[in-house]
């Protein structure tokens, strides 16, 4: 029963991805709507701040209830094919398990290595950024970590010659560094 | 003749190529790392020029933009990062180019191309300045406002498979760019109260965001591919043939007109010129289907017409005094520090130093063209190094230079607010250059539909009637009702199901 229930909901969140896609950017432009009615206003003129960001959500709008309308004509099509095509429908990826789960490490990596940048700085996050995210993407097979140190350490050490010495650009020293000082 | 003659005269000296050389080089390495830029280039490098006089001080300084402009094809093409939005339709064939083990080719078709551009746009420049900034003043509210609206239709309607997503991809982008201080009247809008949103986001984190970031996802959703290409990808030769050559030669005239012309509209410039060329070399072509497969027409439309654009952008500035953007806006500031003042009368009272700066220019993309040809045979050598390695270093780069270019952390976060809705974005098939586009010209279309707006007291019938504007408009409508109508057609004779059944397992 949960695994038809299951199987029933991956069918049609695959062949009505369009109409799910439209339901969602149609609640973001109505959103940006009453989002826009919030601006403060000038209150002599005529054409205000808030009149660009509701066109933009009205277009949106109107937009989007097409793209729902083309992707429910579709879908049906569409399921009834899959229906027919019971072997075709098993495929499908959970959402913590591989790719996707790689996908959610390396935004999580990329979000603490900004943190740590502002924090300690730019050249031990970058070391340990590189460490991990190059280990995530490497294959397990031909993952070396010894390798990946080293390319690691002299990548980090060039750039920053590179950019500090050479183009004479900041590089973000860590806050917590100073406080310390 | 003679006096373009005799400035060449003035200019070869050793000091003076000594400038250019390192100009093209630096340039051209700012161009080609995502998150720096060419105007940073300009930017950093413009104290050293305090000291200089003139001729070598802009001896630098055009050597920096044209490197800066011509670098932005080796990320694009060998890695799919555009480092600035002047290179963003270089991608799409250019980088198909490269996995398909053609990646010398498309480089080699970007760097001659580029150079046919940049000299195009050079002797319209030396030739037709003055007649073509009377053209440029007629451009007013009206005009700005639906050449801008007619670059957006033109590229959310033909850079996707469906039209509807290309176009909510570019209002997402629209809107993303209205986050901030609102212009005229600079009231904040959707900062939720968070002082770091009053600025708004960022152009170049925002561009490297959403597509370097979006393409290290997508490295690690499927890490099966562990090159990005496995073909051999050496240069024989020039890179292509003599045949080619001639083949592309309309493609690049009419992609050197394009960049020209729109060029020297402000604010327009690069950044849209080399989208709009693409749209309408695709839509002029016997094949547009091969289009976005690797094809060295895509390479030149985008190259031939972004480097045209500097010719285009100094047609304004030496004749008006008006810069077209941040680079330009150095550039004017490099003439004030020198004692110039651009402007109606800088052509007349200075010709010899106008023809010396033609001079420049020219033996400067003659530099450019030659540092890249040989250079060529190191940048292909990118493509070996295994993409787990190479995507974790690029970004590594591209939040150092989002950082660099004010020194503010927040724009390190708008590389990954922009970088996460680009990875969904294109996971749910909808093209990313609109979104970019929508970005870069949200704020002049919005500027000037509301002085257009206020002009004409809250009635849009001025931008219909002004011949300019209305045709603009005009072309923007049929663009999409033809595109609209040809699409439902296309949907009609194929088996609708079937298509998409592709589409759902690719993804």
């Amino acid at each position: 029963m949960e695994d038809t229930k299951k199987r029933n909901f991956s069918i049609f969140s695959r062949c009505y991805k369009d109409v799910l896609v439209g339901a969602v950017l149609l609640l973001i432009f109505v959103l940006i709507i009453i989002g826009a009615q919030s601006t403060q206003l000038l209150v002599l003129a005529t054409i205000t701040a808030k009149f660009w960001p509701t066109v933009i959500g009205i277009i949106g709008c109107v937009l989007s209830v097409v793209l729902i309308a083309q992707g429910f004509i579709s879908g049906r099509k569409l399921a009834l094919l899959e229906n027919s095509e019971s072997a075709v429908s098993e495929k499908g990826e959970k959402l913590f398990e591989g790719g996707n789960r790689r996908t959610i490490l390396t935004f999580l990596l990329v979000a603490l290595y900004i943190i740590s940048i502002t924090l300690l700085g730019w050249i031990p996050s970058t070391l340990v950024y590189l460490f991990l995210q190059i280990s995530l993407l490497t294959e397990k097979a031909k993952r070396k970590p010894l390798r990946i140190a080293i390319i690691t350490v002299i990548f980090t050490a060039i750039v920053y010659v590179l950019f500090r010495y050479a183009f004479m650009l900041m590089l973000p020293p860590g806050t917590i560094w100073q406080i310390w000082r | 003749m003679d006096l373009l003659l005799s400035s060449f005269g003035q200019i070869i000296t050793p000091e003076i190529i000594l400038l250019l050389f390192a100009g093209v080089v630096i340039g051209i390495i700012f161009g080609s790392i995502p998150g720096l830029t060419g105007g940073m280039a300009i930017a950093l490098c413009l104290p050293f020029t305090f000291r200089m006089d003139a001729v070598p001080s802009f001896a630098l300084l055009l050597a920096l933009y044209i490197g800066g402009i011509s670098g932005g094809l080796i990320s694009a093409i060998l890695i799919n990062i555009p480092g600035t939005p002047a290179s963003v339709a270089t991608c799409f064939d250019g980088h198909p180019m490269a996995k398909k083990g053609l990646g010398g080719k498309a480089l080699a078709t970007g760097v001659i191309f580029s150079f046919f551009g940049t000299i195009f746009g050079i002797l319209i420049l030396m030739f037709l300045a003055p007649p073509l900034s009377q053209i440029a003043l007629k451009f007013g509210v009206f005009e700005y406002f639906s050449v801008a609206i007619f670059s957006l239709s033109l590229v959310s309607v033909l850079l996707g498979k469906s039209m509807i997503k290309g176009l909510i991809a570019c209002l997402i982008g629209l809107f993303l760019a209205s986050v901030g201080s609102a212009p005229i009247d600079g009231f904040p809008r959707f900062t939720f109260g968070i002082h770091a949103f009053d600025a708004g986001f960022a152009q170049v984190p925002s561009l490297v965001g959403l597509f370097a970031l979006t393409e290290i996802f997508k490295a690690a959703k499927d890490r099966s591919s562990y090159h990005i290409t496995t073909k051999d990808s050496k240069i024989k030769g020039v890179g292509f043939t003599g045949k080619e050559f001639v083949k592309q030669v309309p493609n690049g005239i009419i992609a050197s007109i394009i960049g020209t012309v729109v060029g020297i509209m402000p604010g327009i410039g690069a950044a849209t010129c080399n989208v709009m060329s693409y749209g309408v070399i695709k839509r002029l072509s016997k094949h547009p289907e091969k289009f976005g497969t690797g094809i060295m027409d895509g390479v030149v439309a985008s190259e031939a017409s972004n480097n045209a654009s500097i010719g285009g952008a100094m047609v304004p500035l030496i004749t008006l005094g008006i810069p077209g953007d941040a680079v330009t806006a150095i550039l004017l500031g490099a003439f004030t520090m020198q004692g110039l003042q651009p402007g109606p009368m800088f052509f007349t009272a200075n010709m010899n130093f106008i023809y010396i700066l033609f001079a420049l220019l020219l033996l400067g993309s003659f530099m450019t063209v030659i540092v890249q040809f040989f250079g060529m045979r190191g940048f292909i050598k990118v493509l070996k190094i295994p993409k787990s390695v190479l995507l974790p270093m690029v970004l590594v780069m591209c939040l150092v230079g989002s950082f660099a270019i004010n020194n503010v952390a927040f724009d390190m976060w708008t590389f990954l607010i922009f970088g996460t809705v680009g990875f969904f974005l294109s996971k749910f098939g909808f093209p990313l250059t609109p979104v970019i586009m929508g970005y870069v010209l949200g704020p002049i279309a919005e500027i000037y539909l509301r002085r257009g707006l206020m002009v004409g007291r809250g009635s849009f019938l001025p931008f219909i009637t002004h011949p300019i504007s209305g045709v603009f408009l005009g072309m923007s409508i049929i663009i999409i009702v033809y595109t609209f109508i040809s699409q439902t057609l296309q949907a009609r004779k194929k088996n609708p199901a079937k298509g998409k059944i592709a589409n759902v397992y690719d993804d």
